[in-house]
């Protein structure tokens, strides 16, 4: 059996004394995971440390077989295998779209100049910006600009590919566009991503990892994932007696997950939401959380 | 139009194969006759089309480094420490705050009465290399988590940055300082504060952004000012005392500095 590429063994992280991500035993093999959870959860912070922008507070981080927690050459040596979308990155506004990639590339230590360029304008091709590679980051929409913080992600040929809320921002299209690459991605290595989209999840995901209040919540297949909502979500003409939630859909019957079926209602397929929801809701009735 | 390119003449001229005269002749067709182009298209290897356009959009795209950049390359500055260079505005932020720094002391110093004179040059000289150091952080800031997960040495960047902007801040404020009458000896005496100041930014800058570091250094240097001035002790800055305290002061902010790096936080972030 081949080593995991990302291991969180007994990783935890706290703030000023409070635990944002209680003890977290987890592995990473290749293939695209999701993180779910709602805001505050603790997913940005599992992606930083798994990225190793802050170090953990107690525990052991292996990205590429070194253990980042050991010490500065390990590091290096684990950041030279990722790369990282942090949820928010402020550009700076002066630089062009391609100054801004080529120093990124310079931190990611592509020395050859011709390469590197070369590099820039690839990925400024895969995100869709090729034609904005002289603009100031100033003269960018904000789905540009994220447009071009998911390029400097996309450099090289990463083990790991750590992103956050990584489709925020982008168009149908666009989205679209980025499963695509991601795949490609998965092919050579793990993805890891944090989002709240749970169609993104479903359409791209080999595994989905629920994080709630630090802690982990659910951790296997999409498949399984929606398994757990079997049988809850109902569609009629009334809403079920105490329904997690609740909604009209387009055709004017009323869809709803858990609770006791109204009369004359009948199942529905369910969706990672759906699942999600009632994994966050803990309203599982019989079934492990 | 008498003639156009046949198979055979077009294989020798995409294949190269045809001497000087002819293939000018046929370059010249070529500027006239759309449809020859097209064919002429069609024969060029797809792959050296697209090496050459990659080459011309990278061309157009890559920004043009500031001239002392350039100069510095000249003198065997890597290129990819220029890149980081020129992405932190190492350059002209502490230029212009040193000149800034330098005609601030100039015209407020005469405008002042003598004994105030001292406190105003003494305010200013040792703070301005600190705060350039901390300016040079700025641009990139908003990035630093970013940064932080990349391989490239942070220290390396520290150095490159802090040795770029001391070099250009310090020769400022010097000459400043020896043009100015009122400053005398004090040209000189500002240089070790100036260390520790210095110092102390680059610690604090592996705890805290580029702006708040700055305010930080400049109010405890204001304080220190305060209180030599409403002592009367300004005069006692150049004295052998008070330079060995300047120099015990930057030897504990270098201590400070090397335990953060080693504890894997480099001025920007974590290390």
């Amino acid at each position: 059996m081949s080593p995991q590429i990302a291991v969180l063994d007994g990783v935890t992280k706290s703030y000023g004394g409070a635990e944002v991500l209680h003890r977290t035993d987890l592995g990473f093999d290749r293939g695209v995971i999701g993180l779910l959870g709602p805001n505050g959860a603790g997913k940005s912070t599992m992606l930083r440390l798994l990225a190793t922008a802050m170090p953990p507070t107690s525990g052991r981080i292996v990205v590429s077989d070194h253990v980042v927690t050991d010490g500065s050459p390990d590091r290096t040596a684990a950041r030279r295998r990722l790369s990282y979308l942090p949820q928010e990155v402020g550009i700076p506004r002066r630089m062009t779209s391609f100054a801004f990639l080529d120093y990124i590339a310079v931190l990611k230590e592509w020395k050859d100049t011709g390469a590197r360029h070369r590099e820039v304008n690839r990925v400024l091709g895969l995100v869709g910006l090729e034609d904005r590679r002289t603009k100031r980051v100033s003269a960018l929409s904000g789905g540009q600009r994220r447009r071009l913080a998911l390029a400097q992600a996309l450099m090289g040929d990463p083990d790991l590919v750590v992103l956050d809320e990584p489709t925020t921002g982008l168009d149908p299209e666009q989205r679209a566009s980025l499963r695509g690459i991601l795949s490609s991605y998965a092919d050579r290595g793990a993805v890891l991503l944090a989002t709240h989209q749970t169609e993104d999840v479903s359409a791209l995901c080999d595994r989905v990892i629920i994080l709630d209040d630090g802690r982990i919540r659910f951790d296997g297949s999409v498949a399984s994932l929606i398994g757990l909502a079997d049988g809850q979500v109902w569609i009629g003409s009334e809403v079920n007696a105490g329904a997690l939630s609740s909604w009209r859909t387009g055709t004017g019957e009323i869809r709803s997950l858990g609770g006791v079926p109204a009369a004359g209602s009948r199942p529905a397929e369910p969706a990672v939401e759906d699942a999600y929801l009632l994994v966050r809701s803990a309203n599982l009735i019989g079934q492990p959380r | 139009m008498t003639w156009h390119l046949g198979p055979e003449l077009l294989d020798r001229y995409s294949d190269g194969d045809l001497d000087l005269a002819r293939q000018s002749a046929v370059e010249t067709h070529l500027l006239a006759c759309a449809d020859c182009r097209q064919l002429t298209s069609a024969k060029a290897p797809q792959d050296l089309l697209t090496d050459i356009w990659q080459g011309v959009q990278i061309a157009t795209a890559r920004p043009r480094m500031p001239w002392p950049l350039r100069l510095l390359r000249k003198l065997g500055l890597a290129e990819t420490d220029a890149v980081i260079l020129s992405a932190s505005s190492s350059l002209y932020r502490p230029w212009l705050l040193s000149l800034v720094g330098a005609f601030v002391i100039g015209v407020g110093g005469t405008m002042m009465p003598a004994t105030e004179q001292r406190s105003l040059y003494l305010l200013f000289a040792p703070l301005l290399p600190a705060i350039t150091v901390a300016a040079a952080y700025d641009a990139t800031d908003p990035i630093r988590e970013l940064a932080a997960a990349t391989p490239f040495s942070k220290l390396r960047i520290a150095l490159l940055r802090t040795a770029t902007v001391v070099a250009i801040a310090l020769p400022v404020v010097l000459l400043a300082g020896l043009a100015l009458p009122f400053v005398g000896a004090d040209a000189f005496a500002w240089l070790l504060p100036s260390l520790t100041l210095t110092l102390l930014a680059l610690t604090l800058l592996t705890w805290w952004t580029a702006s708040v570091t700055a305010w930080v250094v400049a109010v405890l240097w204001l304080t220190v000012v305060g209180i030599l001035r409403s002592a009367q002790q300004l005069s006692a800055v150049d004295t052998p005392f008070a330079q060995l305290a300047f120099a015990v002061a930057a030897l504990l902010a270098l201590a400070a500095l090397a335990i953060r790096l080693t504890t894997h936080h480099a001025p920007g972030g974590y290390a």
